[in-house]
């Protein structure tokens, strides 16, 4: 099994949530052997770290880190719900730094969409859901300017006129005909269908 | 969803809105807002925090307001 800090740390926030679901339950609705199970998993969910930088991955090597070796935006998709509160801030930031210099040199099919380096009008570079998160990111760390030259790519790249459809990738002409992107616009439009 | 729900959580995030169970609405603006650039403030006019309805405001580098909607 792989040991990926997405994973992990989804996991980690939603134990979190599970548990204070539970200790809102009235006496009678609880089941304090269930969680106290599910703190003990809580606890013991390993997150691949290098001193303070959490790793996409176990394995993976700060000191030598490619677009092959290393997944970026394990943690900007969790920022909105909460880091779990066993992650030190000095982590989340150090992490989100050490990232961001990644996602600044790296090109488009390697940085999840996100880069600043290029943007092949080709599908499958990246889902526009990875924009946004990484916009919060920068934002968070003072960058302005970046969150909003994220946030700017994104309705040049990947929003459709006239009626701001969302495609899931940049180059493509047409909305996504599922529940994902406004279905119900772009399923009015026959061409995509 | 996953591309809407991306950018809606973006969006609350960029106002320092942190949903926290079983608090007040007005715990939930958890810090002070981070707009991107050309952004100098965000507004909803209607959100559910907490159970109830509210109008928000955040401008950059200010904790948001929230004011309750009838």
């Amino acid at each position: 099994m792989i040991d990926a800090s997405f994973l992990s740390l989804s996991a980690m926030r939603a134990l979190e949530v599970a548990l204070e679901c539970h200790s809102t339950l009235p006496a009678g609705w609880r089941d304090d052997a269930a969680a106290k199970s599910w703190a003990k998993v809580l606890a013991d969910i390993h997150v691949p770290a290098a001193g303070e930088i959490i790793l996409p991955f176990a394995g993976a090597d700060k000191n030598n880190v490619t677009p092959q070796t290393w997944s970026l935006g394990n943690m900007q998709q969790l920022l909105a719900h909460g880091v779990p509160a066993r992650v030190p801030a000095a982590t989340v930031r150090a992490t989100l730094q050490f990232e961001e210099a990644l996602r600044s040199k790296w090109t488009a099919a390697h940085a999840a969409n996100t880069s600043d380096k290029d943007h092949p009008a080709t599908i499958c570079q990246g889902e526009y859901m990875s924009c946004p998160s990484m916009a919060q990111a920068a934002a968070l760390m003072g960058d302005r300017a970046t969150a909003g030259a994220l946030l700017r790519r994104l309705q040049t790249n990947q929003t459709l006129p006239p009626f701001d459809v969302i495609s899931e990738y940049p180059g493509e002409d047409f909305g996504i005909c599922a529940c994902t992107n406004l279905a119900c616009c772009s399923c009015a439009m026959p061409a995509c269908c | 969803m996953s591309n809407v729900g991306a950018f809606l959580s973006a969006l609350y995030n960029f106002a320092g809105v942190r949903p926290k169970m079983g608090a007040s609405a007005e715990v939930w603006l958890a810090r002070d807002a981070a707009l991107p650039e050309g952004w100098d403030e965000l507004t909803f006019g209607h959100v559910e925090l907490g159970g109830a309805a509210y109008r928000l405001d955040a401008k950059h580098g200010e904790r948001g307001t929230l004011t309750p909607l009838p």
